[in-house]
């Protein structure tokens, strides 16, 4: 039967073992961390840092997930943005999204570019394959059409499938759609353009939703549709 | 406070102001969660005086330091108790408060008039903040450790206690300096943020957990000693490989993935034993008479404790599930769960243990003490529903079908959002203002008509 000393003693240097084990993989971690996980700190990345921590974006947005749960992960940002676009995006968000809630910084033009060499570099930052590839992505197959961005962004393959992957159900699947028509309604591009902007309008009922999209996004998903027989 | 209290030593009437600003405290800190519960539902709400990362931070560190102040008022009470000694200065501990909140309103003021911050979640506080609460810890420490040092009683209980403070202090100072590399950065926050709330908070929560048993069940010193050694033991053998959970995916090497999934699998088990020993002592209740309400928040905290931070955490803790649900509600839903269970139901047992003490009466009476308890617990049961389920949703529509994060946020996690600030609001908060108002006018037991005589 272990006495009280003995239960102290115990828990004091089981303690210090894990805190020394810590450590130890600690100072790997480190080395590993500044030694190729992560890309060399340069005075602008280390700029671009300061400024992205002292406006607290990651209290809206997550950076490794961590963060905010408000606004989009930047983890990974610049490999879907190029610097051109988060440029103008970080200067004056409302210009480039209409209707977004992301608040004009102010920042100086110094700032934008130190930010776009910091996400930059975030992006080349080795994070063991997280964020990881959502399963509905379709990619591309060779010989057949190439899905818009707005199709993945609008959940199309929530409820679609198409040439094997995404939903079976409830949606009809669309691997055929451009040559063969779906429940007696058209596949035309000026039918289709008329449908994606409201369903319910045309077809009282259906379990397909009215979604927000943009002239850009719409014409992108039309051409999709009828390239697909 | 008044004369008539009936405590054994003067020097433990400086629990009461430690309370009062942590009950002052918990109420902000719920209005600024409802605040940015509504920024989900109306983006353009309060967007330029308040934006939603600057009312995040403020929920957030209200959240830190009203905990903290909770157990560093209860602390000066069971030191005083468990040593049979006055604390070694009031005007230290006076001064250890005003310090802390002087930082926190500082910090605040940082978000609220200058939009600027230091930029890491919970430690947001600029310069010179950070040095104002490590200031104030370290005076809370002289003033604990003289006073044990002086005493001649000592026990499992206080030394469990020093133990977890001594680590609490060091851990903080660990992780003042900012680093250029962020993922540097980010592996020494996670030594504040994972071994503060699952390594030393556990570790003083235990202490005060047993203090409370010893109190008010008749527990046998000696056995509890050794359930306490042992607990904690395994708190921090679980739980300090465990912080693996955290390196998975922010540029630390591969090797986390198999370490942390390894150990934060075991660190349910301290708590189930926790829970588990907590009911076993609390069969034995003394025939002293007690708020019935303190029992209640103190077996809520047992409960709470092992669904909100074992269950809820060892459901996203692997890496293979993590890898879906990380960065999205699923982790707010465990962040309220365990906070509340773990830690807030206890601050709040030790609250109605200790003030109606402080006062000179037994006891409260309880009608509304169990009105406030039952509003919140069902209010925080309903916000954890909804965030969970926002989460589920979130998980699927982002990372599974790979749909746009702003798109998901305005059709469908909005949605859910409006319930947690709807159970919040009318649930919650009246909850936490009934506890506000009993704290300031709880009258004895024998003016007020009880709930469950005892």
């Amino acid at each position: 039967m272990m006495t009280e000393k003995a239960w102290q003693r115990t828990l004091v240097w089981g303690t210090a073992v894990f805190m020394v084990l810590l450590l130890g993989m600690t100072v790997d971690s480190l080395r590993q961390i500044n030694a190729g996980r992560t890309p060399p700190v340069t005075e602008q990345v280390a700029h671009g840092k300061s400024v992205f921590q002292r406006k607290n974006c990651n209290d809206c947005h997550t950076m490794f997930g961590i963060g905010g749960y408000f606004a989009p992960d930047l983890t990974k940002v610049a490999d879907s943005r190029d610097a051109a676009w988060l440029k103008a995006f970080l200067t004056n968000p409302a210009a480039v999204k209409p209707g977004t809630t992301m608040p004009n910084q102010r920042l100086v033009a110094a700032d934008v570019l130190d930010l776009v060499a910091f996400l930059d570099w975030v992006r080349r930052i080795d994070t063991n394959g997280w964020p990881p590839q959502p399963l509905g992505s379709l990619g591309t197959t060779a010989g057949r059409p190439a899905p818009p961005g707005a199709f993945q962004a609008k959940g199309c393959s929530g409820c679609h499938m198409i040439d094997g992957r995404g939903a079976g159900a409830p949606g009809p699947n669309l691997s055929h759609i451009g040559s063969t028509p779906y429940d007696g309604l058209a596949n035309t591009p000026e039918f289709l353009a008329r449908w994606l902007a409201d369903p319910p309008a045309i077809k009282p009922g259906t379990l397909m939703p009215k979604l927000p999209l943009s002239p850009a996004e719409l014409d992108s998903l039309v051409r999709y549709l009828v390239a697909l027989r | 406070m008044t004369p008539h209290s009936s405590v054994t030593h003067r020097s433990q009437l400086v629990a009461h102001p430690f309370f009062f600003a942590a009950a002052i405290l918990f109420v902000l800190q719920v209005v600024f969660g409802l605040i940015i519960a509504a920024q989900f539902v109306w983006p353009t709400f309060l967007m330029d005086t308040l934006p939603f990362n600057f009312g995040r931070a403020s929920h957030l560190n209200l959240m830190t330091f009203w905990l903290l102040l909770g157990i560093m008022g209860a602390s000066y009470y069971l030191v005083a108790d468990e040593t049979d000694t006055e604390i070694f200065s009031v005007p230290l501990a006076w001064a250890n408060l005003v310090v802390l909140l002087t930082a926190c309103a500082g910090a605040l003021s940082a978000y609220w008039f200058g939009h600027f911050a230091r930029g890491k979640p919970f430690t947001e506080a600029p310069m010179p903040w950070p040095l104002l609460i490590a200031l104030g810890v370290v005076l809370f420490l002289i003033n604990i450790f003289v006073t044990l040092f002086r005493a001649k009683r000592r026990s499992a209980i206080t030394f469990t206690l020093a133990f977890g403070m001594v680590g609490l202090a060091l851990v903080y100072l660990l992780s003042l300096p900012i680093h250029r590399n962020l993922t540097v950065d980010y592996y020494w926050w996670w030594w504040i943020i994972h071994l503060w709330v699952e390594g030393t908070w556990e570790i003083i929560a235990a202490a005060i957990m047993a203090w409370l048993l010893v109190k008010l069940a008749d527990a046998d010193r000696s056995r509890l000693a050794k359930w306490l050694y042992a607990e904690v033991a395994l708190v921090l053998f679980t739980g300090i490989i465990g912080i693996g959970h955290h390196y998975y995916w922010i540029g630390t090497p591969r090797y986390w993935l198999l370490w942390g999934a390894l150990f934060s699998a075991f660190e349910p088990v301290p708590i189930v034993l926790m829970v588990w020993d907590t009911f076993a002592h609390m069969k034995r209740r003394h025939p002293e008479p007690v708020n019935n309400v303190t029992w209640y928040w103190l077996g809520g905290s047992a409960v709470g404790h092992v669904v909100g931070a074992g269950v809820w955490g060892f459901a996203m803790t692997l890496p293979q599930v993590n890898k879906w649900t990380h960065g999205t509600q699923v982790t707010a839903s465990h962040g309220h769960f365990a906070f509340f269970g773990a830690f807030a139901m206890l601050v709040i047992a030790a609250v109605y243990y200790v003030v109606p003490r402080l006062r000179g009466m037994e006891r409260f009476g309880q009608q509304r003490a169990m009105w406030s308890f039952w509003l919140m617990c069902i209010g925080m049961l309903a916000m954890v529903t909804a965030f969970t389920i926002a989460g589920v949703v979130q998980t699927y529509l982002v990372r599974l079908l790979g749909m746009d994060f702003i798109t998901v946020r305005t059709q469908y996690v909005s949605f859910w959002i409006f319930w947690v600030w709807a159970a919040g609001l009318v649930v919650f908060l009246p909850g936490v203002l009934l506890f506000l108002w009993d704290f300031l006018a709880g009258k004895p037991a024998d003016q007020a008509p009880a709930l469950t005589p005892a």
